[in-house]
This record gives C-alpha cells, sequence and structure tokens, in this order.
C-alpha cells in the first residue's frame, strides 16, 4: 500500500492508546527510552500500514505523522 | 467661552472617560456610584461603545482584564465592598502589566457598613491591596472638575506604564454637583499596543500572562514591574500646594477632607496662623519630596485629616521620618470631621510651636 | 515523494503538552488545533486558559492567549469578546474552573448569549491539585476529599452543566461528548467544529463538554481509564446533543 508513520519519539509518552487502535499491529512499546523518561512507541511493522489515521485520531500528543506513497 | 455643565462627580468621571476614548465599561450596581454605570448604559451605545452590567465585581474586573489584553481602554467602577472583590482581579492586570482605569467611590466601613463617604480604603488602595508585590496609580479628586480630569489623565498614564490606574474618590465628591468645564474629547489615535491580543495576524502569538513556572519569570516579571514603579514615582507625583510654602503647620489631607481643610486652614490664617495645606492628588506615588522640602522651608509640625482610624498618616510619618510631630485628626464610621474640630487642632499646635 | 496524509497541526507549536500520559485534555488540544488549521482561523484566534492541568496551553497553542484568574475565564472571554467581535474567542476550562469557582461567570456569559464558544473538560475531579472532588464527581466515587466515597447528602450530586446551561435561551449549541474511544473522537471533533462555525457565522454561546479521563488521578492506566468512562461514567452524563440552534444561521 506504500503507507508509513513515523512517531516522534521525544514527544510520545507511551500512554499505548495507539497500540490497541491499529487494525494491523503497527505500533508497539519495544523499550527504548526518550530524554523525558517515556518509553515511547515505535512503529515495528510499517509495510503493513494502512493509513487509516485511527492512531494519530487517538494520540493525545500529536506525535504521529502519517504517509502515502504518491 | 468654555462650556461648563452642573455635574455630579460620578457623572463627570464617567463623561472623562469617554471623553479619554474609553469605549468599554464593565460594572455592577453599588452605592454611592451607581450614577456611573447608569451614566454609561446611556452614553456608550452613544459613542459606539460597549456597557455591560456584569454579574458582580468579581465578574467586572475579569471583563476589564479581557478588554484590556484585547487592546482597548476600559474601565469599571466601584465602592468598597466591590472594591474588595476586585482585589484579586487587580493583582492579575498587574502580574500581566495591563492598563485600565478603575474607581473606588468610598463608602463607610468595614463590611457592608454605610452609604457615607470615608477614607477607610487607603491601606487597600494604595499598597496593593490584593496578592503580590505590586502598586496602582492612585489619583484623588476632591471636586467634580477632576472626577473628569483625573479619569483622563488615569487613561493615558494606565496606558504608558501598562498599570492600572485607580479613582480613590468617596461618596461625598461622587455626590456632589458642581459646575464642570467640559474638557475637548480626544483627537489622536489611541497609543499602539502591540502585545495585544487581537488575533495573530502577521506576527507571532501574544500571550497575556502572570503565571511563570521556570526559576526567573516571576522574578524577572517582578524586576519589571518595579522598574516601572520607579519611573512613576520619579515622574508622576502630583499634589496641590495651598499656603504651604513656609507655613509652620502644613494640614496633610486629600479627597473630601481636603475640602473641609482648606476652610479651616482660611479661617485660622485669617486668625494670623501660620498654616497651609498640602492636599495629594497622586496617593501613589506619594508626595514625599514635597513633605520633605516644606520641612526645609519652616514646617514645625503636621497635621493629618482622614475620614478613618488614620492610614494616610502613616505615609506622612514615614516622610517625615522624625524630624517634626505628626497629629492625626480622624473620623470614622462615614462621619466627616469637622471644620471648628480642625480648626481647634491647628490652634493647639499653633501654641504647642511658641511654647 | 510520499504525501503527507496526516501530520501535528500548524496550530500547534513543538513544545510538548504537558498533561499527563493518556489524558484526554491533550487529545481535546490536538483536535482544536485541527480544527481551527481547517478553518483557517489561525490569525483570527483568541483564547482563554484555564487554572488547572490547561494553565499552559498557550505553550503549545500557536495563536493568541491569554490567562485567566481561576473561574474567571468566561468573563475574560467575554471582555475580548466584547472588544473583537469577528475573532473565534474560545474558553477551555476544567471541573473546578468552570463549575465550582466559576460557576457565576459560567452561567451568566451563557445567559448574556455572548458569541464566545466554551470547552469544557469533565474528568470528574481536580486534577491539577491532585484529585479533589469537583461538582462533576460521581456519587461513591472517591477522591482525596472524599476517601470514603462522595456521599449525596453531605456533598450533593454530580452537576450536568450541559443540561443545566441549556436551560438558558442565550445558549445556542449545547454538546455533551467524550474523547475515550476512537468513533467518540471523531464525534468530538465534528461538535467543536460546528461550536466555531456556529460562532463565526454569529449565531451564539455554544458549550462542548467533553468527557475526559484523568488516569492518573483515577489510580487507572489510560486504556482502562477510557473504558471507565464508557461503561460507568456515562451513565451519569450521558452523550448527545442537548441543543441545537444551528438554524439560526440561516436567518
Amino acid at each position: 500500500m506504500g503507507a508509513y508513520i513515523e512517531i516522534n519519539s521525544e514527544l510520545c509518552k507511551g500512554c499505548k492508546l495507539c497500540i490497541p487502535e491499529c487494525p494491523r499491529n503497527v505500533i508497539e512499546i519495544v523499550g527504548h527510552f526518550n530524554t523525558k523518561g517515556w518509553q515511547y512507541a515505535v512503529p515495528v511493522r510499517n509495510e503493513d500500514c494502512i493509513a487509516c489515521k485511527k492512531c494519530s485520531t487517538v494520540c493525545p500528543d500529536a506525535c504521529i505523522t502519517i504517509y502515502r506513497e504518491a | 467661552m468654555e462650556k461648563r455643565i452642573l455635574m455630579k462627580g460620578n457623572e463627570a468621571m464617567a463623561e472623562g472617560a469617554i471623553l479619554a476614548g474609553c469605549r468599554y465599561y464593565f460594572g455592577y450596581p453599588i452605592t454611592p456610584q451607581n450614577e456611573v454605570p447608569a451614566y454609561m448604559a446611556r452614553r456608550m451605545p452613544e459613542v459606539g461603545g460597549v456597557f455591560v452590567q456584569a454579574e458582580s465585581e468579581t465578574a467586572s474586573i475579569n471583563m476589564v482584564y479581557g478588554a484590556s489584553g484585547a487592546g482597548a481602554r476600559v474601565m469599571s467602577t466601584t465602592s468598597s465592598p466591590g472594591y474588595s472583590l476586585m482585589q484579586e482581579g487587580i493583582s492579575y492586570i498587574s502580574g500581566a502589566r495591563l492598563p485600565c482605569v478603575l474607581a473606588n467611590v468610598q463608602r463607610g466601613g468595614p463590611g457592608l457598613g454605610n452609604i457615607n463617604a470615608s477614607q477607610g480604603d487607603y491601606f487597600q488602595a494604595v499598597k496593593g491591596g490584593g496578592h503580590g508585590d505590586y502598586r496602582l496609580i492612585v489619583l484623588a479628586p476632591f471636586s467634580a472638575q477632576e472626577m473628569m480630569d483625573l479619569t483622563m489623565l488615569g487613561f493615558d498614564l494606565a496606558d504608558q506604564y501598562r498599570v492600572p490606574a485607580l479613582i480613590l474618590s468617596d461618596g461625598i465628591i461622587g455626590q456632589m454637583m458642581e459646575p464642570v468645564v467640559l474638557r475637548e474629547a480626544r483627537k489622536e489615535a489611541l497609543p499602539e499596543k502591540p502585545w495585544a491580543l487581537t488575533g495573530a495576524a502577521g506576527r507571532e502569538k501574544n500571550i497575556v500572562r502572570s503565571l511563570w513556572l521556570s526559576e526567573n519569570g516571576v522574578w524577572d516579571n517582578n524586576m519589571l514591574l518595579q522598574k516601572t514603579y520607579a519611573e512613576i514615582t520619579k515622574n508622576e507625583v502630583r499634589f496641590d500646594n495651598y499656603h504651604a510654602d513656609g507655613a509652620k503647620i502644613v494640614c496633610i489631607a486629600y479627597g473630601s477632607s481636603a475640602r473641609i481643610v482648606r476652610g479651616a486652614v482660611d479661617i485660622a490664617r485669617a486668625e494670623g496662623i501660620s498654616v497651609g495645606l498640602l492636599r495629594p492628588v497622586t496617593l501613589y506615588p506619594y508626595p514625599s519630596l514635597e513633605i520633605d522640602r516644606l520641612i526645609r522651608a519652616g514646617a514645625k509640625a503636621f497635621l493629618t485629616v482622614e475620614q478613618s482610624a488614620g492610614q494616610m498618616v502613616e505615609d506622612v510619618r514615614l516622610a517625615v521620618n522624625g524630624r517634626v510631630p505628626v497629629e492625626f485628626y480622624g473620623e470614622l464610621g462615614g462621619r466627616q470631621p469637622r471644620e471648628e474640630q480642625v480648626l481647634e487642632n491647628i490652634r493647639v499646635l499653633a501654641r504647642g510651636i511658641q511654647e | 515523494m510520499a504525501k503527507v496524509i496526516y501530520e501535528r497541526p500548524k496550530s500547534l507549536t513543538d513544545v510538548p503538552m504537558s498533561y499527563c500520559p493518556g489524558c484526554g485534555h491533550g487529545t481535546v488540544n490536538r483536535l482544536i488545533a485541527e480544527i481551527i488549521d481547517e478553518l483557517g482561523l489561525r490569525e483570527k484566534t483568541i483564547a482563554v486558559a484555564p487554572v488547572g492541568c490547561a494553565v499552559t496551553a498557550y505553550d503549545w497553542f500557536n495563536f493568541d492567549c491569554s490567562e485567566a484568574a481561576h473561574g474567571r475565564a468566561a468573563a475574560v472571554a467575554t471582555g475580548i469578546k466584547r472588544v473583537h467581535p469577528d475573532k473565534l474567542v474560545l474558553s477551555y476550562q476544567g471541573d473546578g474552573d468552570l463549575a465550582s469557582i466559576g460557576m457565576a461567570e459560567t452561567i451568566h456569559a451563557a445567559n448574556r448569549g455572548e458569541n464566545i464558544t466554551v470547552i469544557f473538560i469533565n474528568n470528574n475531579n481536580y486534577g491539577m491539585t491532585g484529585g479533589q472532588m469537583a461538582p462533576t464527581t460521581l456519587v461513591g466515587m472517591k477522591t482525596a476529599t472524599t476517601p470514603a466515597g462522595r456521599n449525596p447528602v453531605t456533598e450533593g450530586y454530580p452537576i450536568q452543566m450541559a443540561e443545566m446551561l441549556s436551560l438558558l435561551p442565550g445558549v445556542k449549541y449545547a454538546v455533551r461528548t467524550t474523547v475515550a474511544d476512537f468513533k467518540n473522537i471523531i464525534l468530538t471533533r465534528a461538535a467543536i467544529k460546528k461550536a466555531f462555525q456556529l460562532q463565526m457565522a454569529g449565531v451564539g454561546y455554544s458549550f462542548v463538554e467533553v468527557l475526559s479521563n484523568c488516569n492518573t488521578n483515577w489510580g487507572m492506566d489510560p486504556l482502562a481509564s477510557n473504558k471507565h468512562i464508557l461503561d460507568v461514567v456515562v451513565k451519569t452524563f450521558p452523550l448527545g446533543v442537548i441543543k441545537d440552534h444551528a438554524w439560526e444561521a440561516e436567518k
């Protein structure tokens, strides 16, 4: 599908609201910490992303950017 | 020929605001200044301005905060109990460095008190009144004319220094009717306010605030406020010297007390007593340097006359700094000083100086 | 070349929001910014921030903002809107600010029909100060000042602000939504957008009450706290449109 997301690791607080929203299980917490001490979320299966925007809709920190290859 | 109108002090103050370009008034009824919201309710629509009767003085002062933050010349007026309700808002207005003109037409207190004139709110008015290290410019009219003129001055000073200006009046000055010269309406555009909230078009956003949680923010703001107050103290002291130059006895009084003292001074001078009246027009900044000068010019005693248990007298004592005696005559609870009593105090002082 | 389908709204700066992880405040702040971007109103918006967790919202909002004393935002917004009737003026408040200390200002701005939008974040407690009882605390709910649970005999019942304000003719649009799940976030977005559009059309006072979690003070993780809203909180605070006079825009 050519869609993928970026999560700003410094803005993400690891609240995990996005993880169960994703219908393709793209996002996980993998154990890395940002400079604020939060375990931020990471897109681990971007190849499965369908740009449905559910993750960015539930994100309280506006730290997700969604792309689609033209 | 100047146009003179017989006006109540309260109405002269309201018209002064309009002449100064004030187009927003938010207030709540309270005696003895109800003429002001009524006047504004009628006049503001005539000049394309806005009048809102707010639900309380608490709401009024916060509407003033909003309108001032939005860049407007704005006013609210009240009397003593309502002025107490405004203290929180005034602290915020001062912390956020917003200009506005307020008025307290004082009445008897504390608590609900009565509706007579008093001067029991001097401390509250002149020393800040709400929480934090701030002051307001305090102007003390003693006539209907000064109600108009000092209100107009208040708007200019408030905008120039970004501080609130308070007209500290009382029930007598507010209610009395005197011929008032109708001043010219302001013609120039209002001063620019690049810091105001007008919608961030073509500029960075503006924030009206008094909160800084970071280490230095509040310190920085306070330093800026103190610098402003130092400039105000240097430039904006105003007073009226009525035969006080070289007088051995100097009476000090403001507002309606000053009118009574003037009468006593006239009689005492006719009796040959060397006495005069220093009438502060600004209570903040206080004419302390003038008190200094009068001592060097020969003053041997001061008589402070107030409608309170003694509030301004503390500032007089501070300025005199122990050099000469400072006597006090006050009336409490909405009663006014009597001319005969002031005169008697002057005579006693005069005899004391001779001995 | 990849096309951007969604990115952080321009009406947010890149300053991180200071809310707890998972807090509905963040979601609503983001929605407000998205809508202001979409409607092209960034240069015409003046917002009033409350005292509460959103007190420094002006750090991440990229438009003119005013702080207000606790509870006074509706009066401050009144002052601003009277000076700038053509701007989008919104007041953003929590339980204490809007329904406790600010109750008089809230009701009277609504009663005057001030043409402003009030966004009310209802999370059933006073978050910033550590979770004390609010006018919206549920019966039986334990808080820092109701350790035995809210007792209606001594503490009264929770207040339904959207319903109460709707009694006033000056209120033109009143709705209660939540940001507890994807579907409801979409509905909240639509409600806020409609409120802003009504204001810009000059219709009058709009009120959007958003049920939010306060996972920290509720002692739950974000997902569980959102489930709590949908299972429990909505029983006291039903979702839906309480009043809608959008037709007045046609007049």
